[in-house]
């Protein structure tokens, strides 16, 4: 029995060899084809993605603005020192600046510092519909400086992106909002996920 | 070779069968090194692997990315809540009265309201849920609107032209009826009931994940009773006919007066105190000096004998304070004099507390 097993092993090896799997190469070049074929497609879809991304970045970089100006207003302000933080959101140039007033009532090395949301999201094109000045007070609460009474809505959009992305702010509670328009018409939709 | 090796002569005729197919087999192999490749079965049982280690990592990921969406959001919710506590303490610590009716007395239209009465009534503020829960843009289940003046950048009530402003200030609360016991509320026309008015609130919050620890906070009208009598004076109490007296009876004890555009009014009202150790009763002897709006100049003296506080009409920075007409002086008791222009000079004497309707002053 074992002699007879032992004969017919290497005829058994011979058929498994035949049938062996896919090679490195093979294996390789395969991976490489559906990246290729991957990337071609991505490619065509990746323009409003990335756009749409740094336009979310950008919207993540003011709400993170806002947020700190409100939280250093709070934190940093005596109750009863007259002394406000005021943060510009610049239309042309898209920075966001932070400044107290009176001047130096507290020290400037608290503000936040002043970016430019086009350098920080990587956006050259983005844009701001308006230029935006918040007050925040030592309570944590805003208001705008152009009297406006109610919640102020500061929309970031990009020209290769059709959405556009809405940062609003609650006056007087500061509630900091992020919302989306699709069509850029439409009311910014601040549930939407 | 077999033969003197002992060790293998003695194996199992299985044994010695397998070694022979696993040589044949790697000396094939080198041979055969070019043609050699992976089989479908050891690609699949590699790619389950990957797929497995894969599958737990991306699983540690996306815990980590909703546990730190989570935290993010419970820190979003309290502070919004935080801040809007803050901001109903300092309203009602202004307030003179607050209720909660079971329908909005005024033109905002909300529903479970808690509506906070400014002193002289130069400001309502209602808090309160719309119909419509949560109103669009709004996650809710239920947000808590303000409806009333709004603030200006330096945090006081924008009062001019009654315009009254209704917005959304909380989100995601669980539940209606934040308003859980209210203390003293509703009486602004009861002159004996010059009590502080107090309110306990508690805000259940949800968030995505679930219900959250409910914010509990109280609230106090801090300047009652000073205020009660400009209150409601201003609310048509019926102060002249009630006991004690008014002030231009013959027990006060007061030097030249002109009150002619003013309203005075005497209070005693008692408490309990405890002195030289038993208990005692302190009575508080009050005069009560209400100015109308646009009175022109007046002189008001108070009474050595009383604590004497004057009302007045207008905000306090409208106000010009010093000690005379003209004067580079402080006001102190002895001489004070306020004006909020040329419809309202009033030079004042022996005087204890200037009550203005956003803030008052101890002499």
């Amino acid at each position: 029995m074992v002699h007879a097993d032992m004969r017919k092993s290497p005829r058994r090896l011979t058929n498994r060899e035949k049938h062996m799997g896919y090679s490195l190469i093979e294996l390789l070049m395969v991976i490489a084809l559906i990246s290729v074929l991957g990337s071609i497609f991505l490619r065509s879809q990746s323009s409003s993605f990335v756009n749409y991304s740094k336009l979310r970045l950008a919207a993540a970089e003011l709400s993170g603005a806002i947020a700190k100006a409100r939280d250093t207003a709070a934190k940093n302000i005596p109750v009863d020192l007259t002394c406000n933080v005021v943060q510009t959101i610049d239309k042309a140039t898209t920075n966001v600046t932070t400044a107290v007033s009176p001047a130096n009532c507290i020290s400037t090395t608290l503000l936040p510092n002043s970016i430019n949301l086009r350098d920080r999201s990587g956006s050259s094109d983005l844009s701001i519909d308006q230029t935006t000045v918040f007050t925040f007070r030592a309570d944590g609460m805003s208001s705008n400086a152009d009297a406006l009474l109610t919640d102020q809505t500061i929309l970031l959009s990009d020209p290769r992106s059709t959405a556009v992305i809405c940062v609003n702010l609650t006056i007087p509670t500061a509630i900091i909002r992020l919302g989306l328009s699709k069509s850029g018409s439409e009311t910014c939709d601040y549930t939407a996920k | 070779m077999k033969r003197s090796s002992p060790h293998l002569s003695h194996r199992p005729a299985w044994s010695s069968l397998v070694l022979r197919e696993l040589l044949k087999k790697s000396t094939k192999a080198k041979a055969n090194d070019k043609s050699q490749g992976l089989s479908l079965i050891e690609l699949l049982v590699a790619m389950v692997i990957s797929l497995i280690v894969i599958h737990a990592m991306a699983h540690i990921m996306v815990s980590e990315v909703k546990l730190s969406r989570s935290f993010e959001e419970y820190s979003n919710i309290k502070d919004a809540t935080i801040r809007v506590a803050a901001m109903m303490q300092k309203e009602i610590s202004n307030a003179s009265d607050l209720s909660v009716p079971t329908t909005d007395p005024t033109t905002c239209g909300l529903n479970d309201p808690l509506v906070i009465i400014g002193p002289r009534r130069l400001w309502t503020i209602v808090y309160g849920f719309a119909a419509q829960n949560p109103p669009p843009g709004w996650t809710g289940p239920k947000t808590l609107y303000r409806c009333g003046p709004a603030y200006d950048a330096n945090g006081n009530l924008i009062l001019s032209g009654s315009q009254s402003v209704k917005t959304v200030v909380l989100d995601r609360l669980s539940l209606t009826s934040p308003w859980d016991t209210v203390i003293n509320s509703g009486d602004l026309a009861n002159l004996s009931n010059s009590l502080s008015r107090g309110i306990r609130i508690q805000f259940n919050m949800q968030s995505t994940t679930g219900q959250l620890n409910p914010y509990i906070f109280g609230a106090r009208s801090a300047i009652n009773p000073l205020y009660a009598f400009g209150d409601q004076v201003a609310n048509g109490s019926t102060y002249l006919t009630t006991a004690p007296s008014a002030c231009d009876d013959a027990s006060a004890a007061r030097g030249t007066t002109n009150i002619l555009s003013s309203i005075c009014y005497q209070t005693l009202t008692s408490h309990q105190i405890i002195y030289e150790g038993a208990p005692a009763t302190e009575i508080d002897k009050r005069q009560h000096f209400y100015i109308e709006p646009n009175p022109g100049t007046l002189t008001i003296t108070g009474s050595p004998l009383f604590e004497d506080i004057v009302y007045l009409p207008n905000l306090k920075n409208t106000y010009t304070i010093k000690n005379a007409d003209g004067g580079k002086g402080v006001c102190t008791r002895v001489n004070c004099y306020v004006s909020s222009g040329p419809n309202e000079k009033v030079s004042l004497q022996n005087i204890n507390y200037l009550i203005f309707p956003d803030a008052q002053i101890g002499i």
